[in-house]
């Protein structure tokens, strides 16, 4: 009850700048929606068609809610591999390879042991060894990490269908992996009547568990901090080279975590293609975004993209309009998310150049 | 026969958008073939004279005459066109190529169709005559900063300059390399180019111009034939009589015990990016319950002591003595712990402005309160956080506010205040009031004075003579990263300040 009690007042501190979030967050939205329909109108469907693409689009998207539930469970994870490096003031754009990396090593671990927490604790592991050897690179031999992640991404694609195809592939089906002994699947649980994937719990305690670092803890706000203002950081004593570090490791630990969990809960064995993990890392990128970089708005813009998602296959369905139409709403509200930041940089320069 | 002006400046006024008048009717010739000194503190308008010179800002009132013309600057490239170079401290050079690139490069922005042949003669023939050797063909990252600041001088020349200002040319050079930049001057004289010598360093007006214009508080306050007037009156023009000798005090400290040394400082050698602001062998010693006052000119070191103190910094030699712990090698966090504290000169440096009271307090108080493990104390941040707002009258309603909604005098209140509601053993106040109203500055200054009564030792590094007059029990004097002069402020008279200073004494 107290704690219930502090976070209003809380929010109620920072009134204006929730409430510009949440303005912003529609406004985006809304933009993306109407650029939407231009562009259908424009593409020679007709304005009904575009109407009712939306209303199907979001009843059936959002109806289905175990679906929706484990379809967000990777974005979410992925996601906060995104926000917490970024919080410092890094991009960690290599979820997409820490996401393989976590699904591979748990496959593996899960395969051997049967034993789903050692799986998704390794793979935690093998995706936060990958963050920290992007953060080394930054760090020691100032690699940009956008360039050496977007590499490794590349690289490690292929280095997995290689690895799956010749070591681990499925005797009987030789065109996927072995699979998830059904000891180490995680289970489904029933509260009061909805069915929960497991993995999900694991993701949203995940996000309480970083929200809770992030605002409660010493490391938290040391990261918080050198994000903001690095010469402050350092001068108040924290070591900025050592908090780099360990955001990504943290980071890289959520993207392969999520791995492990959707190997683990969903998709049970890999494809040679890897088409059951492909975009999840990238899509996390857009939920951090949407999310404000908040660890419980994650949560949220993870639940609306994964709807998205859900809605844009059954307009294909229904109406046999292209399923990207989904991919592209979203896309559409990442670049309006930028629109308030243009707009305090127009009025910055336009400041400087009156001076 | 009367010569007459290459250039006029007459009358210049600048007031700047937020209100602070830098240039008061400033009114400046440029004789051709000869150095001009000006000469000034921080603050006195040395800068923006001459960026309004070089058509960088226009001024809000005034007339600049180019051979009896009135001329209309409206960017560096007609002052360009008018053949004055502005050589800056940081050069403007691609650091991969070669000087002789450099140099055909910014001669290709004047004339379009000049061959790569041309500019290598020209250069060449320039340097014949100068009786001068640079490496032209090295990229220019390779080759040492002297050099790099000849290569700019020649790129100027090359280019047909008939006015060359240099910005406080000799910060970044050796004493060697001064040595050369002013041979190097003095050809330039020879070979009918005006050289205006911007500097705080008396020696090296007095060594090198012909002519010196001291600036203060933008206005002219002197003016002389250098062979006419020695460094002592030099001195006394710069630092001005105005500052309030009523405000010294001459108490007399009673004799230290080598028991009530908090921090000494042995032999400290920092290297720095540019020379004239690594220490070079500086000691210095701080009681217990005084303010030592640390007095220079900005860029003298003054930032590289307070951060060696701190620990941001590494000395390459030396001692760093708390309370007879040597602390040389302990990271900043553990020297925090034991009892320093800093107020750094940019409130942007000390604060995050994008987080609230609560959290800025937080950001130098983390050891305090956070508990074993790693784990916030909300309750004594809070106390903390409105200890801090109601001790140093931060007005604020609550500790929840974004410090970037907060007024300057505000931010301060905070910088300072969360700093000294620890009660440090030692506090370094790096320009604790630059930039503040007078209630404010006030309002800190007896914060400093306070801590003092307290038992608290204050390092109070300023380029503020009056404030460092008034406050300081020992006044310490820092110039090229050296300690010239130590004392009590009733020892120093204003001309030997201005001398210590300038380097001088």
């Amino acid at each position: 009850m107290n704690l219930i009690c502090k976070l209003i007042e809380d929010i109620k501190s920072r009134k204006r700048d929730y409430l510009l979030n949440i303005l912003e967050i529609s406004i985006s939205i809304t933009i993306s929606l109407v650029i939407t329909i231009l562009l259908m109108v424009f593409m020679r469907y007709s304005v009904e068609t575009a109407l009712s693409a939306y209303s199907i689009l979001f009843s059936h998207g959002f109806t289905n809610i175990p679906y929706l539930l484990t379809r967000s469970t990777p974005l979410i994870l992925t996601a906060l591999a995104f926000l917490l490096p970024s919080l410092t003031g890094l991009f960690n754009i290599g979820g997409e390879g820490q996401f393989y990396l976590g699904a591979i090593t748990s496959l593996v671990i899960a395969y051997y042991t049967g034993s789903a927490i050692l799986a998704i604790i390794t793979g935690g592991l093998a995706g936060g060894f990958l963050g920290l050897l992007l953060a080394i690179l930054r760090v020691y031999k100032n690699v940009n990490e956008v360039v050496s992640a977007v590499m490794i991404n590349r690289a490690l694609y292929y280095i997995l269908i290689f690895i799956i195809s010749t070591y681990l592939a499925d005797p009987i089906i030789p065109h996927q992996s072995i699979s998830v002994p059904r000891s180490a699947t995680l289970p489904i649980m029933h509260i009061h009547g909805l069915r929960v994937n497991c993995g999900f719990i694991v993701a949203l305690l995940m996000s309480m568990c970083v929200a809770y670092i992030y605002y409660k803890t010493n490391l938290g706000f040391a990261l918080r901090a050198s994000g903001l203002n690095p010469k402050a950081a350092a001068l108040a004593g924290f070591n900025i080279k050592r908090l780099m570090l360990i955001s990504f490791i943290i980071g890289g630990g959520m993207a392969g975590m999520g791995g492990a969990v959707h190997v683990l809960s969903v998709i049970h064995n890999i494809d040679v293609m890897l088409i059951g993990l492909y975009g999840y890392g990238f899509l996390g990128i857009g939920a951090s975004l949407l999310g404000r970089n908040n660890p419980l708005g994650v949560i949220f813009s993870s639940l609306f993209i994964s709807g998205l998602i859900i809605g844009g296959q059954w307009i294909e369905v229904r109406l046999g309009l292209p399923h990207q139409l989904a991919d592209l709403i979203v896309g559409i509200i990442i670049v309006s998310l930028a629109i308030p930041f243009s707009y305090h940089y127009i009025k910055l320069t336009l400041k400087r150049y009156r001076r | 026969m009367e010569i007459r002006p290459v250039a006029r400046l007459e009358n210049i006024v600048k007031v700047y958008p937020d209100g602070v008048k830098a240039l008061d009717g400033v009114s400046l010739e440029v004789y051709p073939s000869e150095i001009l000194g000006i000469l000034g503190e921080n603050g006195a308008g040395k800068t923006t004279l001459m960026r309004i010179f070089y058509g960088e800002i226009k001024p809000t009132h005034g007339r600049i005459y180019i051979n009896d013309k009135q001329v209309y600057f409206n960017g560096p490239w007609d002052a360009i066109r008018h053949g004055i170079r502005m050589i800056y401290q940081q050069f403007s050079m691609v650091e991969t190529f070669t000087g002789l690139e450099n140099i055909h490069l910014f001669l290709t922005s004047m004339e379009k169709n000049i061959s790569f042949k041309e500019t290598e003669k020209r250069v060449k023939e320039l340097l014949k005559s100068l009786g001068f050797n640079i490496p032209i063909n090295e990229p220019v990252e390779d080759l040492p900063i002297g050099i790099q600041q000849k290569l700019e001088i020649v790129k100027a020349l090359v280019s047909g300059a008939k006015i060359l200002i240099l910005d406080e040319p000799t910060s970044l050079l050796n004493p060697l390399e001064v040595m050369d930049l002013f041979k190097l001057i003095k050809r330039l004289k020879e070979n009918r180019v005006s050289v205006i010598f911007i500097s705080h360093k008396l020696r090296e007006v007095k060594g090198v111009t012909d002519r010196v214009v001291v600036l203060r508080k933008g206005k002219v306050v002197g003016e002389a034939k250098t062979s006419e007037i020695d460094e002592a009156s030099l001195a006394r023009m710069m630092i001005g009589n105005e500052v309030v000798l009523s405000s010294r005090r001459v108490e007399k400290i009673s004799i230290q015990g080598e028991k009530s040394r908090v921090l000494i400082l042995e032999n400290i050698v920092v290297k720095s990016d540019r020379e004239q602001s690594s220490l070079k062998d500086l000691s210095l010693v701080l009681f217990k319950g005084e303010i030592l006052g640390v007095a220079g000119i900005q860029g003298n070191g003054q930032i590289e002591l307070a951060e060696v103190i701190l620990g941001l910094r590494k000395p390459v030699k030396g001692r760093i003595i708390l309370e007879g712990e040597d602390i040389t090698n302990l990271p900043v966090s553990e020297r925090l712990k034991k009892g320093i504290a800093y107020i750094p000169d940019s409130r942007r440096h000390g604060l995050v402005l994008d987080m609230d009271i609560l959290e800025n307090v937080l950001l130098t108080n983390h050891m305090q309160a956070v508990n074993r493990f790693g784990i916030i104390m909300t309750r004594t941040i809070n106390n903390l956080a409105n200890k801090v707002i109601k001790e140093y009258n931060v007005i604020a309603s609550s500790p929840k506010i974004l410090v970037k909604h907060l007024s300057g005098g505000n931010q301060q209140r905070v910088l300072v205040g969360r700093e000294l509601v620890k009660n440090p053993k030692v506090l370094i106040a790096l320009e604790p009031t630059q930039g503040l109203d007078v209630g404010s500055t006030h309002y800190v200054r007896n914060l400093l004075i306070n801590h003092k009564l307290l038992g608290g030792s204050v390092l109070l590094i300023s380029s503020d003579l009056e404030e460092l007059l008034s406050l300081s029990d020992r006044l310490a004097i820092i110039y090229c990263g050296k300690i010239v002069a130590e004392g009590l402020p009733s020892e120093f008279s204003i001309e030997k300040l201005g001398l210590c200073m300038g380097g001088s004494c």
